[in-house]
């Protein structure tokens, strides 16, 4: 209630305002930044080649620990491949994984999603059945066993995982669009004589983009945690290849001697998903104003 | 009633047939399946005898419809590798994976019916807060991950629990928590949210201002109509648990569906795999017919809704 009090801001400012006053938002976006950042630059941050092997420094403690070393932070793994690297470069698996999953399953998503609500009658009784059929479907499971038999790659595991799991975009915008649909200014470019497509992309997508862009982080979010599980299960990025999944399953025999091994790329793993969530929900609240006052 | 059962039954058989016919042709499609059975090192002559052997150099279709035939008759085929029929491979683990799905489903929901009721009573309460961080943790915590701490913590630390096998239920606790702990944040949220629009309605107000304390108006007005979305939830809850259990499984070394899916994807045992994702989606689609059902019959207005 308080905001129409506020003096007329220009509409961008005042969202900015308020998104900087969304501590979940501010979080997440602040986190996701920085991986953005550690994983563009990379090769300049990270102090060591992350496949590079040095067999007379294996298994280093982090160097806060007891035989740590000042020269490799983070440790070294059971190869003596300098541990804080492999996370640098880990971070790009993820955020490639998590981004390009992203777009893949959000344009065939959001295309069904469109068709189905705008069309409508047969029309969206064939996407529902669609949709149905997908979410019978243990995603999962499915990737699993087509990305064992296709060979795990960086190019694979996007694929697949951009081909599975668009049907909460799908279900999302079929609904939101339903109701657009109606509105009087659909109507009217209707009655303009505009097409479909253009009626689709010009009125309709502006008027649900917000939804979009929730699913999309949750979407994203989902596809990091599939590639972590993936690469952990041994079928998804390949040694030695850094993926935070495939070092955690590759610290699992050192569990009870080094812990250390696990825990560091679990909570790399855990706080990315946790930001790009909180980013989701921010969003979510902030388009929605109506329900935080 | 009989007639929106009966339309709903249909779609449901055309779905699984989908599923059945895009998963068949996805395993095929996705590699030579021949070859990966004959291992690295066959020439190409050993190769095409697997694939004449193992039916697999005729045309797709016709695989599928002998498939499709075979499993009619409660024929799965049998494994690529133990020559066991597929059928008696899962009879002996599905019992021990019905007790991971089950037993965390009913621990998410005992847990998170309670504070998802408690956090739409105070609304922006530290309590819901807390239950919002929760969820949200939940949420961002790999299983295999979770998994591995609790071995760690519990297994080897303290020594409370057993980390691996499922001989006593002792064994079940860590894989139960672990599946569970995935499943909460979804029921959790869906609690709350839709116990706040309940809490909304005209007759909970009016409820209110005569009085009656919250509590009994949670359990009395508004407990029932928050229940039904929630039941669908725990059906598609149930098929990710089916799911989830092979990590869980490859971790905890249970040998239960999830573990046997997983050494089947591993070599390559495609009736194996093709049977598992069946079975995980067959019963999904059942869960959720149930939950349809079960909801048209206690909320009568969804009849209309869905089928006019």
């Amino acid at each position: 209630m308080a905001d129409t009090h506020v003096p007329a801001l220009p509409d961008r400012r005042l969202r900015l305002r308020r998104a900087l006053r969304h501590g979940g938002f501010v979080f997440g976006a602040a986190i996701l930044m920085l991986a953005l950042v550690v994983a563009i630059f990379a090769p300049l941050l990270a102090p060591y080649d992350p496949v590079a092997q040095n067999l007379s420094a294996r298994l280093i403690p982090p160097s806060w620990m007891q035989g740590g070393r000042p020269d490799h932070l983070l440790g070294t793994d059971h190869l003596g491949r300098d541990y804080l690297s492999r996370l640098i470069y880990g971070s790009r698996i993820s955020l490639i994984v998590g981004f390009a999953t992203m777009v893949i399953s959000g344009v065939i998503g959001s295309t069904l999603g469109f068709v189905g609500g705008y069309f409508g009658g047969r029309v969206d009784d064939v996407v529902t059945y669609i949709i149905n059929s997908r979410l019978s479907m243990p995603g999962l499971l499915v990737a699993l066993a087509v990305i064992s038999l296709v060979g795990g790659s960086l190019l694979t595991i996007v694929l697949v995982l951009g081909l599975l799991f668009w049907d909460r975009y799908a279900v999302v915008v079929r609904t939101a669009t339903q109701q657009v649909r109606s509105a009087d200014f659909v109507a009217a470019a209707r009655v303009a004589g505009a097409s479909a497509p253009a009626i689709i992309w010009r009125q309709i997508r502006p008027n649900v983009f917000h939804h979009i862009l929730v699913i999309a982080t949750l979407e994203m979010a989902m596809a990091i945690l599939s590639e972590a599980s993936l690469s952990f299960l041994g079928l998804g990025i390949r040694a030695p290849t850094p993926s935070w999944g495939l070092m955690i399953a590759e610290g699992r025999t050192y569990l009870f001697a080094k812990p250390y091994l696990i825990w560091i790329p679990g909570i790399a793993i855990f706080l990315l998903v946790l930001a790009t969530n909180l980013l989701g929900d921010g969003l979510r609240d902030l388009s929605q104003p109506e329900r935080h006052t | 009633m009989w007639g929106f059962i009966r339309g709903k039954v249909i779609v449901s058989l055309l779905v699984m047939l989908t599923v059945s016919l895009v998963g068949f042709a996805l395993l095929h499609l996705s590699g030579d399946l021949a070859a990966t059975l004959a291992g690295e090192n066959a020439s190409a002559e050993q190769i095409e005898a697997v694939r004449r052997q193992m039916g697999l150099d005729q045309p797709l279709l016709a695989q599928y419809a002998q498939w499709l035939a075979g499993a009619f008759r409660g024929d799965l085929g049998a494994s690529f590798f133990s020559r066991e029929a597929v059928s008696s491979l899962f009879m002996a683990r599905i019992g021990t994976t019905a007790i991971l799905a089950v037993g965390a489903l009913i621990l998410a929901i005992a847990v998170s019916l309670p504070l998802g009721m408690l956090a739409a009573l105070r609304p922006n309460s530290w309590l819901d807060r807390l239950v919002s961080a929760l969820a949200l943790a939940g949420q961002a915590v790999p299983s295999f991950f979770l998994a591995l701490m609790m071995v760690s913590l519990f297994g080897v630390t303290l020594r409370w629990l057993p980390i691996s096998g499922s001989t006593t239920p002792l064994h079940f606790v860590m894989p139960i928590t672990v599946l569970a702990i995935g499943a909460i944040p979804a029921l959790m949220r869906m609690t709350r949210s839709g116990m706040l629009e309940v809490l909304d309605q005209d007759y909970i107000r009016t409820a209110r201002s005569k009085g009656v304390s919250g509590v009994r108006i949670m359990v009395r007005h508004a407990l029932l109509n928050a229940i039904l979305p929630l039941i669908s939830l725990s059906a598609v809850q149930l098929g990710t648990l089916l799911g989830g259990s092979v990590i869980v499984e490859s971790v905890f070394a249970i040998d239960g569906i999830g573990l046997l899916t997983y050494r089947s994807i591993q070599r390559g045992d495609f009736p194996v795999v093709q049977a598992t994702l069946m079975f995980v989606s067959v019963a999904y689609i059942v869960l959720t017919l149930l939950a349809d059902i079960l909801n048209a019959w206690l909320d009568p207005r969804l009849q209309q809704r869905r089928t006019g």
